[in-house]
């Protein structure tokens, strides 16, 4: 059998694991389901009912500051369900670790990783929330937190192409059905100078045999 | 019943016929000694590999969290081993902007090295004997 995996996002608590409350978290289809990483406004917001059309969003955009600014929420928006949009409970520079699930049902032939590219063909990354083409200056942070949390004000990987995060916190492939943690947040550098609306893609590379 | 994605050649002169992209069932393969390996690329042809100590093979996913929508398969990996030198045979199955579905890309690496400068799982002995000696 192929080795399939889950994506699943906290909604209540992120000091729990899946194993230890499972209706904490809720599973993200990954067809018609979307992540959206916003300010919020009177009309983006948890539990508001639909699902925010692009000027919507755009309304809720976060503002470029004088300072370095975090992407408030990240909500997930379940198309299935009558909430649509739920927040992610954690997912931020907090030390939060149990955030983002991803659940495998058995072994995987390497280690599983957490990655960021301009768009679907996995291929480039310069966006400017990519860092431009420099992965190192990615906006875009993330961590494993499947053994530890990730501590404080945590930084972690900018993820951008080959800037990536083992989710198996460097052990190599699965051996069995394992479920891995791993945190991301997104944070603009003070002044940036170009304001952008992108949608990097965000995915998780993995093998199966 | 579908085109099997890979064929196994035995020792014993079994045959084995594997699953699919989908669901390549390569770590439910016999466990016995492999003569040879043949893989069927994107377009119907087929890459032999033989004579090699160990053999593995998988399949590279990635699954979208935002940005896109849904899953795309990216290659077939067919590798073996001699020594301490992985051949790995990584065959496209959907375009990237850099491949195309069917190249196939052949590098050598040092055992434990062999994907992304890590080690595998998953692999099958060999034996290695001349593919035509019966």
């Amino acid at each position: 059998m192929a080795t399939n995996m889950i994506v699943r996002t906290n909604q209540s608590d992120a000091t729990q694991s899946y194993a230890s409350q499972p209706t904490y978290y809720v599973d993200v289809d990954i067809v018609n389901d979307r992540l959206i990483w916003t300010a919020g406004s009177a009309l983006v917001y948890q539990h508001c009912g639909y699902s925010p059309t692009g000027a919507q969003l755009d309304e809720a955009a976060t503002l470029i500051l004088a300072t370095a600014v975090e992407v408030v929420y990240c909500f997930l928006d379940d198309v299935s369900s009558a909430d649509k949009l739920k927040q992610v409970i954690g997912a931020s520079s907090g030390n939060n670790r149990y955030v983002f699930c991803f659940s495998f049902d058995g072994a995987t032939a390497t280690e599983p990783t957490l990655e960021a590219w301009d768009d679907n063909t996995h291929s480039t990354a310069v966006l400017h929330v990519l860092g431009n083409g420099t992965p190192a200056n990615s906006m875009v942070h993330g961590i494993c937190t499947t053994v530890a949390p990730p501590g404080a004000s945590w930084t972690g990987t900018p993820l951008a192409a080959s800037s990536k995060v083992n989710l198996n916190n460097g052990a190599g492939p699965l051996a069995v059905a394992t479920d891995l943690y791993g945190n991301i947040y997104i944070k603009i550098p003070a002044s940036y100078p170009t304001p952008e609306t992108s949608q990097p893609v965000i995915a998780v590379r993995y093998t199966y045999s | 019943m579908s085109i099997p994605l890979y064929e196994l050649f035995f020792e014993d002169d079994t045959l084995h016929q594997g699953g699919d992209i989908v669901s390549p069932k390569w770590r439910e393969s016999p466990d016995k000694a492999i003569r040879s390996m043949r893989v069927r690329l994107p377009f119907g042809d087929y890459l032999f590999l033989g004579g090699y100590e160990e053999y593995n093979l998988f399949i590279e996913t990635v699954a979208n969290l935002y940005g896109a929508k849904g899953q795309r398969l990216c290659y077939i990996y067919a590798m073996g081993r001699e020594g301490n030198t992985i051949t790995s045979y990584r065959i496209a199955v959907s375009d990237n902007g850099k491949y195309k579905t069917g190249d196939i890309t052949v590098r050598k690496y040092p055992r434990g090295q062999e994907y992304d400068g890590k080690p595998t799982s998953g692999w099958h002995k060999g034996i290695m004997k001349p593919i035509s000696g019966g």
